[in-house]
């Protein structure tokens, strides 16, 4: 569904659709920030980069054939210029360690769908919070921002198998609170 | 059937990775396991999707798209407008290699508008030079989106890249400024007499070395000039002043009183016109316009624009005070109206025109 909306999306930005773009942009835009924010502390220099990077996706919209998944393309784009512009600024290694401050906005859809009580949901989203920071971003891409495990992977770097390992100590954390009531 | 066997079930099918028998097995686990359920709906309803956005959130984001779209413009015209630049080498050009740099110019000129697209140059060096010929304007676009427009006979020296903690520029003539808004770098025109410091503005400098004053004259924001000989002295401008800078004050003191001579600057609001009426940027429209200024000064514009030398043969012609406007005429018609309204002759002998007294 969304990913073919995307690869649709840029394939028609390929060919010079500035509409495309347009919603591409508003489509992508909030998440993009919000997985900068995880690596800058900085909401306006997330912002920039992210819009920067917009800037040079159409600027490079020739060259789009070649990529193969946009989604994971735009998010790498993303992890490499939070990097390059921490590097600048060599907080990287400091920040490693901040990475747990990243901002998880759990939004609870529709509340008559909700079937738990309040009290469960503060203890869910407590558990959820409580993660070990990258087992708390790999969670969130894979909720969030719709990613696959796979790319996940590919985002940031890591092996299919230590993705799966954090889910499951994710999904594990999650049910402990479940039960234990 | 174990809940880890479970949970990689879960883990297979959120991360998309599951296989179709995998998938039935995890139905297969929560029809017979009502309790697994419930993590299985939490999870799902955990799934936040981005908030709807409101006409706030919407309005801002098409903010920002045009913000992209501009850098875009901006970008794209940085690679097909840029002039044939010439390279700062060093030393200094001798006569031959001036005259050659002048032809290169009209001929580049000539090319550029034959074939819009000139390949972006590979230059090693930082600094680059452009020196406009008379008779001509040349609109540039720089490394941050800043657009500047320079007037005939001016030299203008920029980075390639604006990649210092400060955007640093500078100009020998006159130019019409367009800088894009970069508060944590901000944009400093260099001049023989003074320094333009702007974070985000629309301005003009007029900096003709053989001119009798020096003026930067702001239209939008805010400027910051520092005077070169009194680099404590800081002088802010708001929209619609002009701050001009006597090019000689030490003769002039002499000439005058010690006292007067302390006068080396001074801020002048601009009348209040039409935009198509200020003076300071009618040559972005190649028009020169004049209110009783001095014959003297209308004369350097006129050779600027026509490429064309003036000579004056009486000298109190000179002061002569002439208002007029010439915008698209042959310098011959702009004569003969100039001639109607004030009494002088005029002669041409190849590219000189001389004035006199009648």
């Amino acid at each position: 569904m969304k990913h073919l909306e995307i690869k649709e999306l840029v394939s028609f930005i390929h060919n010079n659709d500035e509409e495309a773009f347009n919603k591409l942009y508003k489509l992508l835009v909030k998440k993009l920030v919000q997985f900068a924010f995880s690596f800058l502390d900085d909401r306006a220099i997330c912002e920039e980069i992210v819009n920067d990077i917009f800037v040079n996706l159409w600027l490079n919209r020739h060259k789009l054939n070649v990529v193969y998944n946009p989604k994971v393309y735009l998010y790498v784009s993303v992890k490499n210029a939070c990097l390059n512009y921490n590097r600048g600024n060599n907080t990287f290694e400091k920040r490693k360690e901040e990475l747990s401050e990243i901002h998880y906005e759990i939004q609870s859809p529709d509340p008559s769908q909700l079937l738990i009580g309040k009290e469960l949901t503060a203890r869910i989203l407590n558990a959820v919070n409580g993660l070990p920071p990258r087992c708390k971003l790999v969670f969130k891409m894979v909720k969030e921002d719709d990613l696959s495990c796979n790319e996940v992977a590919d985002i940031l770097g890591l092996s299919n198998k230590t993705v799966f390992g954090q889910l499951r100590i994710a999904l594990e954390k999650l049910d402990e609170a479940l039960v234990s009531r | 059937m174990s809940k880890s066997r479970f949970i990689d079930l879960m883990v297979k099918s959120m991360g998309k990775a599951a296989t179709e028998a995998e998938l039935a097995e995890l139905e297969l686990f929560l029809e017979k396991f009502p309790d697994y359920k419930r993590l299985h709906q939490l999870t799902d309803e955990l799934k936040s999707d981005i908030p709807a956005t409101g006409p706030v959130a919407e309005e801002e984001l098409n903010k920002n798209l045009d913000n992209i779209w501009t850098k875009i413009k901006a970008a794209d015209d940085a690679v097909d407008e840029q002039p044939e630049p010439k390279v700062i080498t060093g030393f200094r050009w001798g006569w031959a290699a001036a005259a050659a740099a002048v032809l290169l110019f009209a001929f580049a000129g000539v090319f550029y508008t034959l074939s819009k697209k000139t390949p972006p140059q590979l230059v090693s060096v930082l600094m680059q030079q452009i020196k406009v010929p008379l008779g001509t304007t040349r609109h540039l676009v720089l490394g941050d989106g800043t657009k500047v427009t320079l007037n005939a006979g001016s030299t203008f020296t920029y980075p390639d890249n604006f990649d210092k903690a400060t955007r640093d520029v500078s100009l020998a003539g006159e130019g019409f400024f367009e800088v894009t808004k970069n508060p944590k770098r901000p944009f400093l025109v260099h001049t023989n007499k003074f320094t333009v410091r702007v974070l985000g503005t629309v301005f003009n400098v007029k900096a003709y070395n053989n001119d009798k004053t020096t003026e930067t004259t702001l239209l939008q924001g805010k400027v910051q000039v520092q005077l070169t000989n009194s680099p404590e002295k800081t002088i802010i401008l708001v929209p619609n002043e002009k701050l001009i800078v006597v090019n000689q004050p030490a003769k002039a003191a002499a000439a005058n009183n010690s006292k007067q001579g302390k006068i080396e600057y001074q801020v002048a609001a601009l009348p209040d016109v039409k935009p198509e009426e200020v003076k300071e940027t009618a040559w972005l429209d190649k028009r020169i316009l004049f209110t009783n200024d001095p014959f003297e000064d209308v004369a350097k514009q006129i050779e600027r624009k026509y490429n064309v030398q003036v000579v004056f043969e009486s000298a109190d012609l000179k002061n002569e005070q002439i208002s007029g406007l010439l915008d698209k005429e042959s310098l011959q018609t702009a004569m003969q109206i100039m001639v109607q309204t004030t009494p002088f002759k005029y002669r041409f002998e190849g590219n000189v025109l001389y004035l006199s007294r009648k």
